[in-house]
């Protein structure tokens, strides 16, 4: 099973080059390799499990681009901080 | 808790030496841990020398980097390198409720939206990581993406 899922994961990163979509690989999960595919507006993680199975999250855009005074809503969104952000220059 | 250190004495050839047990929590049970429920491996370390001395060394063979680091000052380094080492390994999940998995995340992971009839965070809190395994395996609205969150190292505080 587990050198299908690496089959299965080398398959699916030749596809990825041969379409030429960006791509980066990471681990964030004990049992699970992640590729963050980037299309425009979208982005999708795409994991391939120990287990031999697949997991796929997309994650997609508002369509909108927002300036540098949305940063203090990250900050905002993440917990306690009262502080806003200054950006440097 | 992460772990905790004994200390014991003994005198042999006419010096006084000392141990430090490091033993550490990796969290894979809620039981009270004792050296019969950590298995040895990688979780327990002896430290011995002599007070003062530049003489310290693991109980498994390994050296510490700096000969003139003197034994306390080499264990004081070697709890934070452990400690460190261990919160960044992970810690296993078996049998751990939701809750307790909680405390070692980023609160913010209950921010993330979970499809249409999810249990509530409240009511996952409740159940245990195989309960969210099992939930996962069998497609039950919400438990991939919950066991996706627990398990991602990007969110551990």
């Amino acid at each position: 099973m587990k050198t299908l899922i690496f089959d299965k994961l080398l398959q699916f990163l030749n596809r990825l080059e041969q379409e030429k979509i960006y791509y980066t690989l990471s681990h964030h999960r004990d049992s699970a390799i992640m590729i963050t595919v980037s299309l425009p507006g979208e982005r999708w993680e795409i994991e391939f499990l120990e287990d031999g199975s697949v997991e796929v999250e997309q994650f997609k855009s508002y369509g909108e681009i927002y300036d540098e005074t949305c940063l203090n809503d990250l900050f905002v969104h993440v917990g306690n901080s009262s502080q806003p952000f200054a950006a440097v220059g | 808790m992460v772990g905790w250190v004994e200390r014991s004495e003994t005198h042999h050839f006419r010096a006084r030496w000392f141990s430090f047990h490091f033993i550490f929590d990796d969290l894979s049970t809620t039981e009270p841990l004792n050296e019969k429920t950590i298995p040895t491996s990688s979780r327990q370390f002896e430290l011995r020398g002599r007070p003062g001395l530049p003489t310290a060394m693991l109980g498994k063979g390994v050296y510490p980097p700096h000969r003139f680091l003197n034994t306390e000052m080499y264990w004081l380094i070697l709890s934070l390198k452990l400690t460190n080492a261990i919160v960044k390994r992970g810690f296993n999940l078996k049998s751990k409720t939701v809750a307790h998995i909680l405390i070692q995340k980023k609160g913010t992971i209950k921010q993330a939206p979970l499809p249409k009839g999810s249990p509530s965070w409240e009511d996952l809190s409740q159940m245990t990581w195989e309960q969210i395994e099992l939930g996962a395996k069998e497609n039950r609205a919400g438990f991939k993406i919950v066991r996706k969150l627990l398990t991602d190292k990007r969110f551990d505080k």
